[in-house]
């Protein structure tokens, strides 16, 4: 049995308090020689053994009155069944909420909570009845919540599971119960379980009120229960990186926080390259629970344009994870222009507006509106997705305006379409090579079906192969026309032809291509000096004054405040990345790029007590993932507290009528 | 000695008369009657001839109306033999510092027999507790009683209480019909006391009894748990007195009045003498009660 609040157990030895009350009693008893005894031995039916096995009584419910208190303050986890088996369950309508947080990378006996728990869904769902409807609720590459139903094909949900991956972004706990209880109100069922393979960080539960779950009548919280926390804990970042390039040296300042109840000695933290060539490395000792800055000076490549970075802390508890996203825009943030015509549009520009490199992501509903959004120092990269535009003179027209173009499109689809796998790639391409070293090998999620092979253009000198089909066409192949590149991908977004919109390989893969031509586009001179922290801290010895020009040319005026010795402006928060300029009072303007580190914010777990409080009148459950089979620890609130409190309401009921009877 | 003979209480029973209510049979003429009829000054009343009787005492005036024969019957005042029996077991050692029972007890036997003295009435003491213990035959003349309140002073409360013994003895001692003075906490059985009690009085002998309660006794005044103690056998009772006080309050009413009662029953003085009250008040209130009626 282990316990939620354990330092009540300092307050045990209170419970000598009856102890000394009863010995002072027996002290104070006074001692009178009484003539008329019988007369009061009469009048009285109690003797004096009477007396004394009342008193021993007395003093054994006081203590056990206060134990039984101090055991409900301390709020015991009762051991249960290991997990809500499949028999006891069988008949109930289940949600998986799988957290795909990066915090669930956390290496735990060898393998991480995320494919402990994706394991433990499968096999869940394969011991489950498979008339009974479940659904998974995770974060889909858009950054959304989404609930996939299974209905009654538990592969079709399996399926899902495998393609989910580690999405960079904060899991919205309280998001992701109240979708699962809408799914299982639509159920009808009377059994209704959610099962949440979670964490429990803070931030999944910040800002969360008391939820109400109507449709819910039990939720697991199946994870890392207290174990984690007490003995490895995370390790996170916190706040942003800056990078300052003087000449050819460059200087990084980045920030770890150690999230952790114990100190971590030793930590090894590298800048790379995006090749991930070492440039930098640093030794640090992080103290449980405070922070650490790391600087890293370095010598800048002369082409400045290798210079994005990524942070990596060499620990064995982290697998993916600690690689830092923070990607440093070296160059002209490009924007990305995405047609509204096709039925995912939406899904596409959200997933773009989230997770893209891009300054800006433009919808456009037709080519002849586009000069509208060009701006000249940027790099543009057009997504296309009508066949009626890939004809080559469109294609070179678009490359003349400066574009770089992404065409999607599939020449003809069949009725009965036949399965298409890609079976090599050309992994040295910028494209690729990323995702080659984050283990994508292969695209074995995706299916491909079309009739015709993607059309050749006469008058395109270069093209590439990039990703092939196993009849030989490409799938996905580089093209330059004119002085720009086109990506033509042999499918198109609507997913009639390939579901490659929904698969952990899209965005990734629009990403590398955003990056690469921006790569291949000028940089801007004045762009070296970068803050990839949310805001700049500037002090002075004399009161001073500056305005803060935000992307959208919002002047935000900002006066210096007095504190801790010296003049000082915190400029507002850079919401999104993008180019900030300080306009001094003397005219003078500096400018930054500011790229906020994608995080999950604290990283600490929530204890339980605090999610039991949320979850209202939801009866719930901790189970540990990593333990034992036989032994996992469970809080039953509506048992074992009530019956704790019972035991207290009747003990304090036997005290006031054994005081009574004892006078 | 000082200790009962305080001349203010002394002087205040000076003129006091402490008569018994019965006549008592006397040897010298005192205030009190004889039950001795025929020799003294004063007529009481005629009874018929027998044969027999002294015919000095036939009256003859009565005899030439009726022309029957009665007999002149005369009460002649006799001085009184008095017995003052003071309890002396460990329960009259009940009380705070020196205001015990027997003490109490000592101050009303002292000032009863100053008293009797006073009115040329001879007095004796006996003291007892599981057995009779001191015991001075009557006498009379004040130097009498100073050897009596050395006694007093000297008591010890020791054993416990045996009432019916003391009376059965003191009855057995004395031939002629006396006074008798019982001052005791009547702490005994109850049943067997009132029974000796009875047993005296058809003796006819006069009986006083001077039931002697303590406050304490009547009010149980105790707070907090106590543990009570027996003082003349062994046990113990633990309890909240204020539980138990209501109950107590009743029995102990139940209990004295048993006394009163019987007593009053079978013609035997009763004064129950609560000790919140000085000596002498307690001894006017006596003699309050008992004047001739």
């Amino acid at each position: 049995m282990q316990f939620l609040n354990p330092w009540y157990f300092w307050f045990l030895p209170i419970l000598a308090i009856p102890v000394i009350l009863n010995i002072w009693k027996k002290l104070r008893i006074k001692d009178v020689e009484f003539p008329y005894f019988f007369l009061l031995a009469a009048s009285t039916s109690k003797n004096v053994i009477h007396l004394k096995i009342l008193n021993l009584l007395l003093l054994i419910v006081r203590i056990l009155l206060i134990a039984c208190i101090l055991l409900a303050l301390a709020r015991p986890l009762f051991t249960a069944s290991p997990s809500p088996s499949a028999t006891d369950a069988a008949a109930s309508a289940r949600v998986y909420i799988l957290d795909n947080s990066p915090s669930m990378e956390v290496m735990v006996k060898g393998k991480t909570l995320f494919d402990a728990a994706r394991t433990a869904i499968e096999n869940d769902i394969r011991t489950q009845n498979t008339s009974i409807p479940c659904a998974l609720v995770t974060i889909s590459q858009t950054g959304m919540l989404e609930t996939i139903r299974c209905g009654t094909n538990a592969d079709q949900i399996i399926n899902e599971l495998r393609r989910t991956a580690i999405q960079p972004v904060r899991f919205p706990a309280a998001e992701a119960l109240s979708m699962a209880d809408a799914f299982l109100g639509t159920t009808g069922r009377m059994d209704t379980t959610t099962l949440f393979f979670t964490d429990n960080q803070k931030s999944n539960w910040q800002d969360t009120p008391a939820l109400s779950l109507p449709n819910t009548d039990e939720v697991y919280f199946i994870g890392t229960g207290d174990e984690i926390y007490t003995e490895t804990g995370w390790t996170g970042y916190s706040g942003g990186s800056r990078l300052v390039v003087s000449g050819n040296n460059a200087s990084l300042n980045s920030t770890v926080m150690n999230y952790r109840k114990t100190d971590l000695d030793n930590l090894i933290v590298q800048c790379l390259t995006y090749d991930n060539t070492v440039l930098a490395e640093k030794t640090v000792t992080v103290r449980a629970g405070e922070t650490e800055s790391v600087q890293f000076d370095f010598l800048a490549p002369a082409d400045k344009r290798f210079m994005p970075f990524t942070l990596y802390i060499d620990h064995p508890d982290f697998v993916y994870d600690n690689r830092l996203p923070v990607s440093v825009p070296v160059y002209p943030s490009p924007a990305v222009y995405v047609p509204t015509e096709y039925t995912d549009s939406i899904y596409l520009y959200a997933a773009l507006t989230l997770y893209s490199p891009a300054t800006r992501i433009v919808p456009y509903s037709s080519i002849a509106e586009l000069s509208a959004y060009t701006e000249p120092s940027e790099t543009r990269i057009l997504i296309l997705s009508t066949p009626q535009q890939a004809d080559q003179a469109s294609l070179q027209q678009l490359s003349a305006q400066g574009y770089f173009s992404i065409l999607f499109f599939a020449p003809g689809e069949q009725a009965q379409p036949a399965r298409y796998a890609i079976t090599s790639g050309d992994f040295s391409h910028f494209v690729l090579s990323p995702l080659r070293y984050s283990g994508v090998n292969s695209f074995d999620d995706l299916f491909i079906s079309r009739s015709e092979p993607t059309p050749l253009y006469p008058q395109i000198t270069r093209r590439k192969k990039i990703l092939v089909l196993s009849d030989g066409t490409p799938f996905l192949e580089e093209l330059t026309v004119g002085k720009k590149s086109v990506f033509i991908c042999a499918t198109d977004l609507n997913g009639t032809a390939s579901n490659i919109t929904r698969s952990a390989s899209f965005l990734p893969l629009l990403h590398r291509i955003t990056d690469y031509c921006v790569m291949q586009s000028s940089h801007h001179p004045d762009y070296y000096n970068r803050n990839t922290g949310t805001s700049l801290s500037l002090s002075e010895d004399a009161p001073f004054s500056a305005t803060w020009i935000q992307p959208d040319n919002t002047r935000v005026p900002l006066t210096s405040r007095f504190a801790a010795g010296r003049y000082r402006i915190e400029t507002p928060r850079a919401m999104k990345p993008g180019f900030y300029r300080l306009l001094h009072e003397s005219g003078t303007e500096e400018l930054f790029v500011f790229a906020p580190a994608l995080q999950e914010g604290n990283m600490e777990p929530l204890d339980q007590t605090t999610i039991i409080e949320k979850m209202n009148d939801t009866p719930c459950q901790f189970i540990n993932l990593h333990g034992d089979e036989d032994e996992s620890y469970t809080t039953k609130k509506d048992i074992s507290t009530q019956l704790i409190l019972l035991a207290c309401v009747l003990l304090a009921l036997a005290e006031l009528g054994l005081a009574n009877i004892s006078l | 000695m000082r200790k009962y003979l305080d001349p203010a209480l002394l002087s205040r029973l000076q003129g006091l008369e402490l008569k018994a209510r019965l006549v008592v049979e006397g040897t010298i003429s005192g205030m009190h009657k004889s039950p001795f009829k025929g020799f003294s000054v004063e007529f009481a009343e005629h009874k018929s001839y027998f044969q027999g009787d002294d015919i000095r005492y036939i009256d003859w005036k009565i005899f030439a109306r009726t022309g029957k024969y009665f007999i002149k019957q005369f009460e002649e005042d006799t001085n009184l033999k008095s017995y003052i029996l003071v309890d002396t077991s460990k329960s009259m050692a009940f009380g705070k510092g020196d205001n015990t029972k027997l003490s109490y007890a000592g101050f009303l036997a002292v000032c009863m027999s100053y008293l009797m003295l006073a009115q040329r009435d001879s007095v004796g003491l006996a003291t007892f507790s599981n057995e009779v213990g001191k015991y001075i035959p009557p006498r009379n003349g004040m130097g009498h009683l100073h050897h009596m309140v050395g006694i007093l002073e000297n008591l010890v409360p020791s054993a416990s209480t045996n009432i019916c013994l003391a009376l059965k003895h003191l009855a057995s001692h004395i031939k002629r019909r006396g006074l008798i003075v019982l001052i005791s906490d009547l702490i005994d059985d109850q049943d067997s006391v009132l029974r000796h009690l009875k047993y005296v009085r058809r003796m006819k002998h006069e009986l006083i009894v001077l039931h002697l309660v303590h406050p304490d006794e009547l009010s149980l005044p105790y707070r907090g748990t106590t543990r009570f103690r027996p003082d003349e056998y062994d046990g113990e009772i633990q309890a909240n007195p204020d539980s138990i006080r209501t109950a107590y309050r009743a029995r102990v009413s139940e209990y004295l009045d048993a006394y009163k009662t019987q007593c009053w029953q079978n013609d035997i003085g009763y004064h129950r003498i609560v000790m919140d009250k000085p000596v002498e008040e307690s001894v006017l209130h006596i003699l309050a009660q008992r004047r001739p009626r």
